[in-house]
């Protein structure tokens, strides 16, 4: 075993941990918080909807629900049964990138979350019944939150547009048809290469005693036999050859604009570049989109625009709901020249510094609980071997110039390489 | 400020471990046993009333450096809003839409600026103000919250933009079930008291409101016996006392308003299967219940935990027999939703159109089984064990506290409420399970509320009783 000691750099109120490899090659971290009498136990897999087959999309998120029906020692709905027993809070999600499982538990219940954690990485066991069950729950999941929602569609549309032919182009929840003939077989290909120890960091944060804590976490996950790393990145991205625009009629009363630009991956300089740019175009009501096109024009009753980072990509998307009787044609026409200033230049000195300070409250902010600190920790050494980023990533933010913001909207928000969807209320057509 | 920073002390010890000892002696078939429980304490908090009567609260926590100050005007809730539905909440919208002193540019770049964030709004049970910041930019926020309390203006053109605004969304809510269902269950349940009106208003009332409206509002139900302010994380209760002082006190001791009847008549509801037609849509979205409780009725944590083995949980019967038993939705729950006056009870849910009836078949067989028989040993410890241990992390964080302690003060619940939590749920028994369903569960006496594809569910339904068909403006069309 390898153990690692951080602290905060000098100076700076942070956050200490400190890493450690198993011989099997599960890294674990572990982050002392005596705050309140709770752990957070944070298992981060290295395999999302990016590492599925094109006919098998979804798998992964499909997945994640099955890892609680059933393992080694623990019959379907055991290990949420048991974990309420014992006082614990659980959850999971998927991501192109990642699945992402945590415990909450009492403090004098770690070992209960390390037991039933561990026990579903050992082995996994879902019986035919289980799998039609939740079979059925994702496809009323998908229906719940992209079908039955106004714009809901909107995450299922971009991908294929943006990512043709590659393996960020469906949406995690998949294919219903792709779900509908999962076997036990395929499932079980894909536990058995994906959710082994080499292939995933547990942290562990809140109120512990972090040798104990070790020889627990040693106790149960070294005795997992190691597997065969499958984790395989296969991605290759073609930049768009032109303008993708898409109308879509959708059960809405008022027109929508979703648009997306491709950027550099998470974590790199233009990463950080465009966090700052897409907060200061639409993050508090003096933002510049908020500021003219809710506020000043009143075009739009909603309006913003983030970046998403990914392991192997990045996207910048924006959005527009408009007022009643404004045109679409109007409003894009407002944003593409709002756009445009950021390309001449003409954000301030004084917006990049607000949006420095905002950065550096969510900064703060982010460091109060056992879980959001579990999450990042995780994240950060699953995809960056760093998780000393949770310290230090916040330079990456400070180290941003005007020079940047312009350069790098210039080379990226190229109207000629972007896809545009219009969504339109149905009631229209008719 | 932001100078680069290098870790410092990178210690690197290697350890070589023996894998299979471990292996030999490792029995995983039954869960390991828990350590001694850690006892957990509500957090000290400092509590007083001034002279002019504002309620002072301070919840000290210097985890991080930052603070948040939340003021609430308790009956300026939209309650209040009388026959004008969504004043409450458009009022403190407009706090801060301009000032005597700033306008509301000037107002979010403020408080855009230093990193904070400055929200007003209101619910059932009072009108918010709050302010959060890291603890360096205090006085620059406190400035700032103290004018739009004390010197909003109400211009006209703000007016007209937060009523277009609001319209909007009123317009656009139209699109969402869940809202469509709420709105109808509402009405049905509470009829002409005030929680079965529409708290953001609707197109009608929303464009009567006038200048004079919002001036009323605010000089009916801001003033200083009506107000708490919490100060919360990184500050004394000196520090939070000179604010108060030298910021709050110019404010009035008494309000306008003298509004203070509501009364509720029960409805003659089980007749109907209230049917909101949503043309197209793959889901019928569920919500099935009746009146509930106030916040301080003494049985809360009886029913909480009645509620949570009923469908208050993942683990709850209702989610485990809609979701984990049958695949027919994503998550099924119940809840009470407690306010001042008195509350709501509902089922909800979003199920496949083909089994729309099935899923309230279940529903209301689980509310019967849940009045007629005690509750099993196993479910009852596990939700007294699964309560109390979360309860800590409902005091993760400051806020977190202080919403408790807000609570307390709102509806006029012991100060101790906290400190005997976990001891009032645990000397719980099955008996008083049962008697709690049975005083606050009537599975004879539902309101039925579904808002999907009448084409495709309204036959079904006709079983659960005549079936009234309505459109999205909650007009009835069949």
């Amino acid at each position: 075993m390898n153990n690692k000691r951080f602290d905060p750099p000098a100076g700076r109120k942070g956050i200490e941990f400190s890493k450690h490899i198993l011989a099997n090659g599960l890294r674990v971290i572990l982050c002392k918080d005596d705050n309140i009498p709770s752990v957070a136990i944070n298992l981060c897999y290295h395999v999302g909807s990016k590492n599925e087959d094109t006919d098998k999309r979804g798998y992964a998120h499909l997945f994640e629900h099955l890892m609680f029906e059933g393992s080694q020692n623990m019959e379907p709905g055991e290990y949420d049964s048991l974990s309420l027993m014992a006082g614990c809070e659980n959850n999971a999600y998927t991501t192109e990138d990642k699945t992402n499982y945590y415990i909450l538990a009492p403090a004098n219940q770690l070992e209960f979350g390390l037991w039933i954690e561990s026990d579903r990485m050992l082995e996994f066991s879902v019986t035919e019944e289980s799998l039609e069950v939740q079979k059925g729950v994702v496809i009323e999941e998908k229906k719940q939150v992209f079908d039955n929602r106004p714009y809901g569609s909107v995450s299922l549309e971009f991908p294929p547009l943006l990512y043709p032919n590659s393996c960020y182009g469906w949406d995690t929840i998949g294919d219903v048809g792709d779900i509908k003939k999962a076997t036990i077989k395929d499932i079980k290909e894909f536990y058995e290469k994906y959710y082994v120890p080499g292939n995933a960091v547990l942290t562990i944060a809140g109120d512990i005693d972090e040798d104990k804590t070790l020889r627990l976490a040693e106790k149960y996950f070294g005795s997992i036999p190691p597997g065969t790393n499958g984790h395989k990145a296969r991605f290759k991205d073609v930049p768009l050859a032109g303008e993708i625009k898409k109308d879509i009629f959708d059960e809405v009363q008022l027109p929508g604009i979703f648009g997306a630009y491709k950027l550099p991956k998470e974590h790199s300089k233009e990463f950080y570049i465009f966090d700052i740019l897409t907060d200061i175009l639409s993050t508090g009501d003096s933002s510049r989109l908020y500021n003219e096109l809710v506020y000043n024009k009143q075009l739009v009753s909603d309006v913003g625009c983030w970046v998403e980072g990914r392991e192997l990509s990045g996207i910048l998307y924006y959005y527009a709901i408009l007022m009643p009787g404004v045109e679409i044609e109007t409003v894009s026409a407002e944003i593409d020249r709002i756009f445009d200033e950021v390309k001449e230049g003409k954000i301030t000195e004084r917006e990049l510094q607000k949006i420095k300070n905002r950065v550096e409250t969510r900064d703060t902010f982010r460091q109060q609980t056992n879980l959001t600190k579990a999450d990042m920790l995780s994240h950060y050494e699953i995809f960056y071997g760093d998780a000393g980023l949770i310290n230090t990533n916040i330079d990456n933010y400070m180290s941003v110039t005007l020079a940047d913001l312009k350069e790098a909207a210039i080379k990226y928000i190229d109207n000629s390489r972007r896809v545009v969807l219009n969504y339109l209320p149905s009631a229209g057509i008719k | 400020m932001n100078t680069l920073l290098k870790i410092v002390s990178i210690i690197l010890i290697v350890i070589m471990t023996n894998n299979t000892a471990a292996q030999e002696v490792l029995d995983r078939t039954n869960p390991p046993k828990p350590g001694p429980p850690k006892d957990v304490h509500f957090p000290e908090y400092f509590d007083t009333t001034l002279q002019n009567g504002i309620n002072v609260l301070v919840i000290e926590n210097d985890k991080i450096p930052a603070v948040s100050v939340r003021l609430v005007f308790k009956d300026a809730g939209s309650t209040f809003d009388g026959n004008k539905f969504g004043l409450s909440s458009l009022t403190a919208e407009l706090l801060t839409k301009g000032t005597t002193n700033r306008d509301a540019t000037q107002i979010a770049e403020e408080i855009d600026f230093i990193g904070g964030s400055l929200n007003a709004g209101s619910d059932w049970d009072g009108s918010y103000v709050s302010l959060s910041v890291l603890k360096k930019h205090l006085a620059t926020g406190i400035d700032v919250l103290a004018d739009v309390v004390l010197n909003p203006v109400f211009s006209e053109e703000e007016i007209s933009r937060v009523k277009e605004q609001r319209l909007s969304s009123i317009l656009q809510s139209k699109d969402d079930a869940g809202h469509l269902s709420d709105r109808m269950f509402n009405k049905k349940v509470f009829g002409d008291f005030p929680y079965g009106n529409p708290a953001e208003g609707t197109e009608e009332s929303v464009k009567e409101l006038v200048k004079a409206d919002f001036e009323n509002f605010y000089k009916g139900n801001y003033y200083a016996s009506n107000l708490i302010i919490a100060f919360v994380g990184d500050i004394t209760k000196e520090e939070a006392l000179k604010i108060v002082e030298e910021k709050f006190s110019s404010l009035p001791k008494d309000g306008t308003n003298n509004l203070t009847e509501f009364k509720y008549d029960e409805p003659d509801s089980n007749k109907y299967v209230y049917l909101v037609n949503k043309p197209g849509a793959v889901q019928s979205n569920l919500k099935v219940g009746h009146k509930g409780i106030p916040r301080n009725n003494p049985d809360y944590i009886a029913v909480t935990i009645m509620n949570t083995i009923l469908g208050g949980y993942f683990g709850s019967r209702i989610n485990y027999n809609l979701r984990e038993k049958h695949g027919f939705t994503y998550g099924a729950r119940s809840s009470f939703g407690p306010r001042l006056l008195t509350g709501d009870f509902s089922v909800d849910t979003d199920v496949r159109n083909d089994v729309t009836d099935s899923a309230i078949t279940y529903i209301i067989d689980d509310l019967k089984k849940m009045v007629a028989e005690e509750v099993t040993d196993e479910e009852l410890e596990t939700v007294k064990n699964y309560m109390t241990g979360v309860f800590p992390l409902q005091l993760e964080t400051a806020n977190a506290v202080a919403s408790r302690v807000i609570n307390l003060k709102l509806y006029n619940l012991p100060r101790d409420y906290y400190n005997k939590y976990i001891s009032t749920i645990n000397n719980l028994t099955k008996k008083d399970i049962l008697d709690a369903a049975k005083k606050y569960i009537h599975p004879d006496n539902l309101v039925i509320v579904v808002s999907g594809d009448a084409s495709a569910v309204k036959d079904k339904l006709k079983k659960f009783g005549e079936v009234k068909v309505y459109d999205a403006n909650g007009i009835e069309i069949d």
